[in-house]
């Protein structure tokens, strides 16, 4: 597999130097030390659009462990979406440019030919999309429909694919899966057509699940349900999950790691509980504060964050959390801050002095 | 000592019995009904001036019917609707008018509620000019100073919508309800569609200008953390019935219907050990089809504590503490929820 990836490998690095230099005898990148199922890189997407170009992701790197949940936390527009999407190989057609490296089993699925990264998508990495109406064909049962996501990559004959697909359907918590398989999108409810889209997804026994905000569209005891039978499908399957939200209670519930975003850029990274308990970045620290929680006391003071989201068209110069910041000094109006270790399996990228940022923590 | 206050000012809404059905029909030529969805089904509740009511339930248990009900844009099919000590449950003509410009309603969406091709300053002055109050001089007075209350500057004046964010969207939206200097604003779900950051902004402005202008709302939301930060008291909705009804606190810290329980435990905590420790009530399934309620309590199908009993009768309301009532047969009734919190008289 890494054979055939290799040679076309250069031709999406754009101005890349050597450092990640792929030869044909060399499987791997020097670089790769981590055995992450999946490794992102640098990776940068900008469209084109008609008020100009959008850097929708910019210097995007991490990696996701097998038996691992990581949570993209974002506003909108802060890009998770995109990331999520070029993982999958289904850019919108007005990407510009996708750079960076995007590593999972051995092959960089950026350089890999439509054909290649078709046998990928769906079969290895899979994606749960946000709104269960909107993604099932409402023409088409839904058993048909998960019955084709089985043979697009396994070859089984009709009838064998849909025995897969009512099994799926069972594994998935509908109630009388074989009766449900016949019915159409529009006849099941919101929580029903999100556990069938978990089971088309699952169709191929993927080694990554992609979930795009699989939650939020649903009613919260029904969200509850759909996180617990996610949860148990990581157990029993050993999947990676990329779940992309913007809740912090969600993240809190189901992430081991968590990465925020925050206009195309992580600006901090760490596992769980550092992330909630010891937030270095100002940003992170802003979306703990405005979160509302119902085990506050009800007088309790919402500091919401000012402003807004950056324009993606004109990103504020330096950091784009700097107008933002309640500590932004002059030099985040001038540099981007790069991402910097600040504590064991903890980035973030922020200007701050350590010392300043610990105050953070205790708000 | 809240509550003293609200006892002895009159009531500035009141539902009595509420109910609202919308029939379903089939054929083209030769109509018939085939079924009916009780939408609404005999709400009573009321809400005093300066208090900020919450109504609270997920998609589909009648909440934004109801609000369409007390604003007078769908009829009810039973019951009445007081508001201000007049029954406006038939008003028509000018008397409706006057009501209106009591009754103000702020949208979840501030994008569709917005006309695109009309200006901030435009959309703003609109009910101004619906009222007719002022001249226009007056009137581009009151937009600028409105535009000035909900944080938005007289340069927003000439732009249109689509050049504004999601929040300052909402912002004119907040503006434009306020413009006629209403008693009641109704928000249905103001803060849903809006980011966690901007979405802490909106509400901060609206418990501001609660206090500022002594309003009184009537707050539609799915979501209890919202209710929680800006409600003094809640009502929650299941299948177009108030399951129970309380104060903030009370609802919170001593829910008494099951559901209320299994709503409060299902939201997630921004706090990842809290969230380990957490023993969480899955409710099984999903909200029966509004169509065929079953019978009974209609939560019983879902409910851990269903008994042959709930399946015959809907319970009627049980008074768990003072002003604090659920409709489960299984609410310890006041005395004895007195006695075992060792509650003294509030």
């Amino acid at each position: 597999m890494a054979e055939t990836a290799a040679p076309v490998v250069r031709l999406f690095f754009g101005n890349d130097d050597t450092e990640y230099m792929v030869d044909k005898d060399v499987k791997k990148p020097t670089t790769t030390k981590s055995d992450a199922l999946l490794d992102v890189r640098r990776l940068q997407v900008s469209f084109e659009t008609t008020p100009g170009l959008v850097r929708a992701v910019n210097e995007v790197s991490f990696t996701l462990n097998r038996g691992e949940v990581l949570a993209l936390i974002g506003e909108s527009g802060s890009g998770k979406s995109v990331t999520a999407l070029t993982v999958m190989g289904a850019m919108p057609s007005n990407v510009k440019q996708a750079a960076g490296e995007i590593w999972f089993q051995g092959q960089n699925l950026l350089s890999l030919s439509p054909t290649a990264m078709r046998h990928i998508r769906g079969n290895r990495i899979a994606m749960v999309p946000q709104d269960p109406m909107i993604a099932f064909d409402p023409v088409y049962p839904i058993g048909v429909q998960i019955a084709e996501a089985i043979r697009a990559h396994q070859s089984l004959s009709h009838r064998e694919a849909h025995e897969r697909a009512v099994a799926l359907l069972d594994q998935v918590g509908l109630p009388n899966a074989a009766r449900r398989a016949a019915h159409f999108p529009h006849q099941l409810s919101g929580g029903m057509a999100q556990r069938a889209l978990i089971a088309m997804a699952l169709a191929c026994g993927p080694d990554i699940l992609i979930a795009d905000e699989p939650t939020t569209a649903l009613d919260v005891t029904v969200q509850a349900q759909i996180l617990e039978l996610l949860m148990h499908l990581k157990e029993t399957m050993g999947l990676a999950v990329l779940f992309i939200t913007h809740d912090m209670g969600v993240a809190a519930q189901i992430a081991d790691r968590v990465a925020v975003m925050y206009a195309g850029r992580i600006v901090e990274q760490a596992e769980v509980d550092a992330l909630f308990y010891r937030p270095q970045h100002p940003y992170t620290w802003g979306l703990l504060q405005s979160t509302l929680r119902v085990d506050d006391a009800s007088d309790a003071e919402i500091r919401a964050i000012a402003g807004a989201p950056p324009s993606p068209v004109a990103p504020p110069p330096g950091c784009a959390f700097h107008p933002r910041c309640p500590w932004a000094k002059p030099i985040c109006r001038e540099a981007a801050p790069a991402l910097a270790t600040v504590a064991p399996n903890h980035v973030a990228g922020c200007h701050l002095p350590a010392r300043e940022r610990q105050e953070l923590s205790r708000g | 000592m809240m509550m003293t206050t609200r006892a002895t000012s009159p009531p500035l809404l009141e539902l009595r019995d509420v109910t609202k059905q919308f029939y379903l029909y089939q054929g083209h030529i030769v109509r018939r009904q085939v079924g009916r969805i009780q939408a609404v089904n005999g709400v009573s509740l009321t809400v005093y001036p300066g208090e900020n009511f919450g109504l609270v339930g997920e998609s589909g248990c009648g909440k934004s019917t109801l609000a369409r009900v007390i604003l007078r844009l769908l009829p009810p099919t039973s019951g009445q609707v007081w508001f201000a000590g007049q029954d406006i449950t038939t008003a028509q003509g000018a008397e409706l008018h006057a009501v209106r410009r009591q009754l103000q309603l702020i949208f979840q969406d501030a994008h569709g509620s917005l006309n695109p091709r009309m200006r901030v300053g435009a959309i703003i002055e609109e009910p101004l000019k619906l009222f007719r109050m002022g001249d226009p001089s007056a009137r581009r007075k009151r937009v600028d100073e409105l535009l000035e209350i909900v944080g938005l500057s007289a340069l927003h004046h000439r732009r249109h919508p689509a050049d504004l964010s999601g929040g300052e969207r909402q912002r004119v939206g907040i503006a434009r309800a306020l413009a006629v200097n209403p008693q009641l604003i109704v928000c249905d779900e103001p803060v849903s569609s809006l980011d966690v950051s901007i979405r802490a902004q909106i509400i901060t402005l609206l418990k501001e200008l609660q206090r500022q202008f002594g309003l009184t709302y009537l707050f539609i939301s799915h979501d209890l953390s919202v209710v929680k930060h800006i409600c003094h008291r809640l009502a929650v909705m299941y299948l177009g019935r108030i399951v129970e009804l309380g104060s903030t606190e009370q609802i919170f810290t001593a829910p008494s219907h099951p559901y209320t329980e299994a709503l409060l435990s299902a939201i997630p905590l921004p706090d990842p050990q809290a969230e380990r420790q957490r023993q969480r009530i899955l409710l099984p399934g999903e909200p029966p089809d509004p169509a065929a309620l079953p019978a009974g309590c209609h939560f019983h199908p879902r409910c851990q504590l269903a008994q042959p009993k709930c399946r015959e009768a809907y319970p009627i309301s049980v008074a768990v503490a003072g002003g604090h009532s659920a409709h489960c047969f299984f609410a310890a009734p006041f005395p004895t929820a007195k006695a075992k919190d060792g509650l003294v008289n509030d």
